[in-house]
Parts: structure tokens; sequence; C-alpha cells
């Protein structure tokens, strides 16, 4: 394992580095990573692209079809829903973004010190992860809303309240296993101190899973803060996101099925893209294992 | 194995207790005077005399300190007592019995499909693993975590309830306003019971004692029936539990949409008009659910696996 | 006496040739493998660990892992090819004709089924009865392989039973259709030393009682010495020495079989594995042509026959009545004193 670590590093600083490294991606990686990209593209750029300003009403253009001037059609206030479509995953995106960052982060640390210090610490971390982890995270959003009012503060506070036990789970189990790799043994036989072998030993030996694992958390978040933009108790207007694009074309969708379709199609291929690239990376970590066995 | 149940019951006890607290201070760290909405929520009828409001506080003992009122709320509360809903005026504890049948049915309902969808999925994929089928499926399922659901939920209204015109759109009825929902419910635990499903599969066909019943002149499928499902089974279970939970008080969204009135939607409501009793009461009974189901299944599951049961 | 022109075979295994991957990235790890096995007889199978013992066992039950195939050679059961059967048929045949024992009992017992259901199956399957109709010979047998209390064992779970118990259970499990034979994949390797001699007499028992034949596989020359009355050697997949027992342990003619003797001699390790000569068999795999053990034998230097083992492969052929090898030496050891 040690090994394979070092050659890898070396075949980075090579220069064909890039091509051997994106031959190493899973096909499902490539895929995903490359939409997800194009979203994050046109998210940033919106005000650059965007054909229309996605605020700008039209009364006399409200409820069309699409056509050529407007690809997907106009909403009840003759607003064009492409550029409201492009524009309206800035809020669920950023919010999801921020809320994986800090479960991931959170999760890191409180895992690797569970397994680290072992003892009763670790046996009262772990408990607590037990039961979080049976939290429903819309039922502590809803806690959270009630108490501290809706917006993006409030959905990241609830959504990491409970989100990073599973990555806290994991990383216990990975450190559990790292640690017990020779490199460390003989870290700590040099008397490096806990947190410099946290540092620089376990937690650059356990980032290809918490990714895989942040990548597929992140569609999940992703949907529900759509969900809570939906029911009115994320982002409030007058902003906008997909979610509140959804629940305000509920009335009209009989006549405009695109106003609901286009929204949810939006969140559907951003969630999919991102659950894409997570599944991917832990079939390349599974094919790794299986290679590192065999050998 | 006593002792386990031991830790695990205190933990439980303990969670109880911190939510519980932090339900009781809702009405204290929101904005409104704390006395006022209590006042509601303990009155028949509201009060806006300021001296029998006076009267009251005394009488109530909400000037006394704090941690006297949350032992008094907490008593009443274990009595099943929540206080009065804001907007219905009716006691909170009635309306979650009703409430809660609706989730469990829908929740139950969902968790069947999934679960019977996801065995044969799951195994097929195992059995055929690598293979394009097992590729297909697992894309699937990937698909399925990813839609949401208040966009699949208003789609299937539209065919069919608006277009078709078979099935509800919305409200509760009869057994067919169950069908949506249900449905809608059912596709994330379908896409994570078929993955668990899978993965525990191949351990099990890869199983010594698969191979020794397989010595034995059992088939391939007789030997699945005997020995592999039950073994394959026991991840699944504590998956069923976790998903139950969380569909019990967590399909706000759904129950939301089709305006089935579980405790999702209950919550959803209480949180829109403030209504503070049945806000804490939601949250106090969600939580304890969950966190009681989550811990007698993983006593169950210590129990039922004779090998974690040697280890504890 | 060779394996094809064995009369009184019961098991017969002829040209027995096993290999995993594809045709093109071929491992084979049984190349020719001969082997027949008579009613009453309990016939050792020896060699190091990766010689192919456990394959030759997963070739005869058609049980062997993703990815390996026969690719040539027959394996009859009373005249029957089962190789040729199809998969409804080949159930029939294990469990009620042909059973085995593995090395690791506890972990071929499902956790979550009891003991007595298992042991049951293979006698339902075979006479169609009922779990009421199996019941009173399902603790019969339990009974009879010495397990204490079977009503109660019989409702018992894997974790519950020690290693012996465990290997008594598969014992009963294995026997409960009353097969013709069985194999026994080192079956006591796993053991304590006075529960071993225990199995041992429990399957000489069996034998004895119902003119059982058994295929026993094991590293263990003491095992061999005690319980078995014919021994085949292996070597890289294929047997290099056999013959009636006490011969082969007296007088063993390969040169492998002299150095597992000797090896098994000086070092007495715990767990039967032999690890003194010199050598992997893994590599021997890969030969070609010559005699898969040159690249470890002393005696061909001795001799200064190198060039004929490395060009030639030598045949099994007869040392004395029933006892056959396979060494271009046979018959010249004299010159040198090789043991
Ligand atoms: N899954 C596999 N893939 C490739 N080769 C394998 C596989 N399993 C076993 N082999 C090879 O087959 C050969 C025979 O293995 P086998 O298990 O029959 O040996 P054995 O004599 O039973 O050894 P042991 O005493 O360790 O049980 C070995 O060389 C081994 O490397
Ligand atoms: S044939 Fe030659 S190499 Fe092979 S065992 Fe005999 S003497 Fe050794
Ligand atoms: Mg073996």
């Amino acid at each position: 394992m040690t090994d394979t670590t070092i050659i890898n590093s070396t075949v980075i600083r090579e220069p064909g580095r890039v091509r051997r490294w994106l031959a190493d991606r899973h096909l499902l990686t490539k895929l995903g990573a490359a939409c997800f990209l194009t979203i994050l593209l046109l998210l940033l750029l919106t005000p650059l692209i965007s054909p229309y300003d996605p605020a700008a009403q039209n009364l006399l253009q409200k409820l069309k079809w699409p056509s050529a001037q407007h690809w997907l059609g106009t909403d009840q206030f003759g607003r064009d829903v492409l550029s409201r479509v492009i524009h309206g995953g800035l809020f669920s995106v950023a919010v999801a973004s921020i809320t994986i960052i800090l479960c991931a982060v959170i999760g890191i640390v409180i895992g690797a010190v569970s397994a680290r210090k072992g003892g009763i610490v670790d046996e009262m971390l772990m408990r607590l992860v037990d039961l979080l982890i049976a939290f429903p995270d819309v039922v502590v959003a809803m806690f959270f809303i009630a108490t501290l009012g809706p917006g993006p503060v409030t959905l990241i506070i609830a959504l990491t309240a409970v989100g990073w036990t599973p990555f806290a789970r994991m990383m216990r189990g990975l450190t559990l296993e790292v640690s017990s790799r020779e490199f460390i043994e003989a870290a700590e036989a040099l008397a490096c101190s806990r947190w410099f072998i946290i540092w620089r030993h376990i937690i650059p030996n356990t980032l290809g899973p918490v990714f895989a694992m942040a990548f597929l958390r992140f569609g999940h978040k992703l949907i529900t803060v759509g969900g809570l933009s939906f029911l009115g108790l994320g982002v409030q207007p007058p902003a906008s996101d997909w979610g509140t694009m959804l629940a305000d074309a509920r009335n009209y969708m009989d006549r405009m099925p695109w106003l609901v379709i286009a929204p949810g199609l939006a969140i559907f291929i951003t969630a999919l893209s991102v659950t894409m690239i997570g599944k991917g990376l832990e079939f390349e970590r599974n094919r790794e294992r299986r290679e590192s066995e065999t050998t | 194995m006593l002792n386990f149940i031991a830790k695990r019951f205190v933990m439980l006890i303990l969670t109880l207790v911190v939510v519980s607290v932090l339900a009781f201070l809702i009405p204290y760290v929101g904005d409104g005077d704390p006395v006022r909405i209590i006042l509601r929520s303990r009155m028949a009828d509201e009060v806006t005399d300021p001296a029998m409001i006076a009267a009251l506080t005394r009488e109530l003992g909400l000037d006394r300190p704090l941690s006297e009122q949350y032992l008094g709320w907490l008593w009443r509360v274990l009595q099943g007592d929540f206080g009065l809903s804001f907007t219905t005026r009716t006691p909170v504890d009635v309306m979650f019995l009703h409430a809660l049948g609706v989730s469990l049915l829908l929740a139950l309902g969902a968790l069947a499909v999934a679960f019977l969808l996801a065995i044969p999925l799951g195994t097929a994929a195992a059995v055929k693993r690598g293979r394009a089928f097992d590729h297909a499926t697992s894309f699937f399922t990937q698909a399925l975590v990813a839609i949401p659901e208040y966009w699949i939920a208003p789609i299937l209204i539209l065919v069919f309830a608006i277009y078709l015109g078979v099935l509800p759109s919305a409200g509760w009825h009869d057994w067919s306003s169950m069908i949506l929902p249900v449905i809608v419910l059912s596709l994330r635990p379908l896409a994570y019971f078929t993955q668990v499903a899978r993965a525990s599969m191949i351990d099990v066909l890869n199983a010594p004692y698969m191979m020794a019943a397989r010595a034995r002149g059992l088939g391939v499928s007789a030997s699945l029936l005997a020995h592999g499902l039950r073994n394959a089974m026991l991840p699944i279970m504590t998956l069923f539990s976790l998903w139950l939970t969380s569909l019990l008080g967590g399909s706000i969204v759904v129950e939301a949409i089709f305006a089935a009135p579980g405790m999702g939607w209950l919550l959803y409501d209480a949180v829109l008009n403030n209504d503070v009793p049945l806000i804490q009461g939601s949250i106090v009974v969600i939580v304890a659910l969950a966190v009681i189901i989550n811990t007698l299944t993983d006593i169950v599951y210590v129990m039922l696996n004779p090998a974690v049961k040697l280890m504890s | 006496m060779n394996a094809q022109q064995d009369d009184e075979a019961l098991l017969r295994i002829s040209g027995l040739r096993v290999g995993f991957g594809s045709p093109k990235h071929r491992l084979t790890v049984l190349d020719g493998l001969d082997l027949s096995l008579r009613k009453r007889e309990i016939l050792a199978l020896v060699g190091e660990s990766g010689s192919g013992k456990s394959m030759t066992a997963l070739a005869a039950m058609r049980l062997l892992p993703q990815g390996a195939a026969v690719t040539a050679g027959e394996i009859r059961l009373d005249g029957q090819d089962l190789i040729a059967l199809d998969d409804k048929a080949m159930n029939k045949v294990r469990g009620a004709r042909i059973a085995m024992l593995y090395q690791q009992p506890k972990i071929m017992l499902d956790p979550t089924a009891t003991v007595g259901s298992q042991v049951a199956e293979a006698m339902r399957l075979r006479w169609n009865l009922s779990r009421a109709e199996a019941r009173p010979k399902v603790i019969g047998l339990l009974r009879d392989v010495g397990i204490p209390e079977p009503e109660l064992r019989a409702k018992s779970y894997s974790y519950q039973l020690s290693g012996g118990m465990a290997q008594r259970v598969m014992i009963a499990a294995a026997l409960s259709a009353e097969p013709e034979v069985l194999i026994a994949d080192e079956p006591t390797t796993a053991l304590d030393v006075t529960v071993q001699a225990q199995i041992l007499r429990l399957l000489r028992k069996k034998r004895d009682e119902h003119g059982l034949a058994i295929l026993l596989i094991t590293h263990d020359l003491a095992i061999v010495s005690s319980i078995a009355d014919r021994v085949a050697v292996m070597y890289a997949g294929r047997v290099v020495e056999q013959g009636p027992a006490r011969e082969i342990l007296n007088a063993p003619s390969h040169p492998y079989t002299q150095a597992l003797l000797r090896s098994s001699l000086m070092q007495a390790k715990e767990d039967g594995r032999l690890y003194a000569i010199p050598g992997h068999v893994a590599a021997s795999h890969s030969m070609t042509c010559g005699c898969r053990f040159q690249p470890r034998c002393t005696l061909a230097g001795q001799l200064g026959i190198e060039a004929q083992c490395l060009s030639d492969e030598p045949r099994l052929e007869t040392v004395s009545a029933a006892h056959e090898s396979r060494c271009w030496g046979k018959g010249r050891e004299g010159r040198v004193h090789a043991v």
C-alpha cells in the first residue's frame, strides 16, 4: 500500500499526468464530473449568458409554450423560463455545497478523534452518532426554522446538525484501518503528536472515500434544500430557486407542464451528476482494493 | 448483551431529555412573549386582560425558574398533554393519534413496495454481477435517488389525476388516495434497499455455508431460499427501520403535496402557523419514535445475529 | 495398477484438468490428475499447500469456484461420468451419493439456521421427508456422531458449538442421506489434537459400519499413518506417487514424497504444515514440459539425469504391487543414499 502511494505520487509529477489521472477515473466519475462542471459553469456565468433577465416580467408574453425566443417558454408573469432555470440553481447548490463541506469537515474531525482517542471519548461520540443518524433531517430543519426563522443560514445549520454523522462513522472506521498500518506505527514510535499523525497521515489516506461519500450525500442535500424552498421554508421571496419555481408552477401545470418539468429536471440532473461522481469514486476504490489484494 | 442494551437505553433516555429540553425552549427563543404563547397553549379562551395574565402567570408557575417550568411541562408531556393547538384549539395529543395512523399507513405501504421490488432486483443484480443487468440496475438506483419527490409527485398527479383522471390528485379519502403518495415515497427506499440487497446477496453468495448447502444437494435457488435470504435480510432490516423512522415524520414534502394529514404535514402546518404546542409535540413525538425504533432495531439485530451477540 | 484399470473403483478420476481464467490466460491447477477410490477405502490425499488438493475435491463435487473450470478428463462415480451430468442431476448426486467435509466447520454452518435443520437437509431432499419425519433420524444421527443431548443440540446454532462439535454436526449433515463417498478436506486441521483423534475415530467407524469410501485430504502424515489405507501424493496438480499407506510411509519412492516425509519428521509444526522443502509448488504449475519437481529435486543431480528430467515428463509406473511413482530415478535410488 505504501509502495503504491509512492508510485502514484511520482506518476503525478510526470508530464502526461493529467491524461494518466483521467485514464484512472471510472466512466461514471467522468460523465458525472463533466455534467456537474457544466452546471456549475452555467450557474456562475448566468449574468453573462442568460438570454433574458430572469426577473423581468412581461405580462403580454405570459404562459407561452416553448418557442424560438423562449426555448422553455414563459411563466405566469411572462418571465423567460430558461433564464430562470439557469439562474435558479444558485441558492440550492450553494446551500447544499456549504452544508456538505461543513458536514464532511466536522465528521472527519470527530471520526478521527474518536478513533485515535478511543476509550470513553470514542464510546460517547459513537453512541451520539448512532442516535443522531436516526433523526429525520427535515424534522431537524423544521425545529431550526421554528426557532431561527427560515433562510439559508438556518438551513445550513439544520442540515449540518445531523448531516455530519455518517462522515464521522465512516472516518472512524477508516482511521482505525489506516492506524493499523506500519507507517502510523512508525510515526508513533517517533513520538509524533496525535494531531500531527491525524493531519499528516490519516486524513490524506482517507480522503478518497470521504470524497465519494460527500458527492453521494450532496445530491440528497440538494434535494432537501429544494424541498424546503418548495415548501416556502428555504429561499425567501423575491429571490427564488428551483424549488420555489416548482411550487409556483404547480397551479399552471395542467396547461404548462414545462413549468414543472424544467426546474425539476434541473435538480434531477444536478443530483444525478454528483451521485454518479460519488458512485464512480466508490467503484474506483473497490477496484483499487481488489487489485491490491490480488497482487 | 445486557450491558449493550443498558448502554443503548441510557443513550436513548439522554437523547429524549435533550430533545425535550430543546422543544420546551421553543417559545422562549422565538420572537413573541413566552408567557402569552404558553397561556395560549393552556387556556381554552384567549386571555387579554393584564390582571388575568398576571394571575395566571403566578398560578401556572410561569414566573418560576426555567428548570422548574421544564419539569412541569415534561410531567404533562409524559401524561400525553402537549397543550392546545393554536389553530384548531383542540388538544395536540388527539391530533397526533390520527396523523400517526396516516403516516404509518403511508410509510409501511411505501416500504412494502420498495422491499418487494428491491429484493428480487438486488438478488438478480448480485447473481448477474458485473454484467449488463447489474450495471443497468446500479444506474437505475442512482437515478431514483436523484429524483426530487416534489418533482415526480406533480408529474404523477398530472398524468394520473389530471390527464387520465384515474386517481385522486390530493386529499385523504379512500385507499386510492394512498397510491400516488406511496409510489412517490417508495422510490428512494427502493433504490437503497436494492443497493443493500445486492451487496448483502453478494456476500451471502460467497459465504462458505452456501457452498456447504450446495454440497448437501441443494440447487442454486433452493440454497438461496433456505440460507441466503435470511442472512441477506439482516442488513436490510436495519435499513428498513431507518427508513420507517424517516418516513414517519420526515415525509413532509410528499404529505404536503398530496394533502395527506400525517405527522409531516401536521408539523409543516404548525411551523407555517407558528403553532408552538403543535411544533413542540410533533418534534418530541417524531424524534422519540425515531430513536426508540432505532434502538429497538439495534437490539433485535444483535439478538438475531449470533456472531454479533458473541462479541458483545 | 493404474487408475484407468482399477475396476473396483467407486470414484475414479482420470486425466482431470482444471484451470482458472479464459482459454487465453489459463492457469492450470490440475493437470492430468488420476485417482481412484474404492468402496470401504480411506484414501489419503497429501501434498503441500497449493498442490491442488482442494481443487480436486471441489472438482469432484462439481463445485469449483468462479473462474475455474474442468477442461479435460473424467470423474466417474460407479461408472457414471459426473462431468457430463446436467445441474439438476448433479444436485441429486451431491449429498445423496457424494458428501463433503471442510476444514472450518463453524463457518460452513448457516449462522441463522438451526443445526438440526441443516443436518436434515440432505435426507429430506433424497427421500422427500417432512420436517417431522426427519426429526427422529436427525436426532439419531447427532447421537451417533457423539453429540451429547442431541434433542437440545438440534435446536442450537453454530455459534453455540465448539469447533469439534461443529465438525461432528457437519459429519452428521454429510452422512444424512447415506452417501457412498465422503470427501473430507482437512477435516481436523482446525481442531485440537485430542478432538482430532476423536473425529478421525468417528470417520473410521463410519467407514467400518457403512462401507463408506473416504477421500481424506490432509497435510498431516501422522493422520495418514493412523487412518489411511492408501495414500496418493500430489504435486503441482498431479499425483506423483500412490500406494498402500504403510509402503508409502516406510519406503517412499518419489523424491518429493521422501522430502515431504523428512520435513514432517524434522519439524512437527503445530498446524501440520510443511515448510522444509525449498522452493514453491506455484512455480512448478507454469512448467510446460519435464518433471514438475525438477527445480526442487536433489535426486536428479545425484543421479545425473537432469537432462531427461527437464525434457520429459515421467509417467506413473509401478514400483511394486499397487505402488506407483512418477520419477525417472525410480529403481536407481540404490546408487545413492537418498533417504
Ligand atoms: N481463485 C483462484 N484463482 C486462481 N488460482 C487459484 C484460485 N484458488 C486456488 N488457486 C490455485 O490453485 C492451486 C491449487 O489450490 P488448492 O486450494 O487446491 O491447494 P491445496 O492443495 O488445497 O492447498 P492447501 O493445503 O493450502 O489447502 C494453487 O496453486 C492456487 O494458487
Ligand atoms: S523425475 Fe527427475 S526431477 Fe523429477 S523427481 Fe524424479 S529425479 Fe527428480
Ligand atoms: Mg486446500
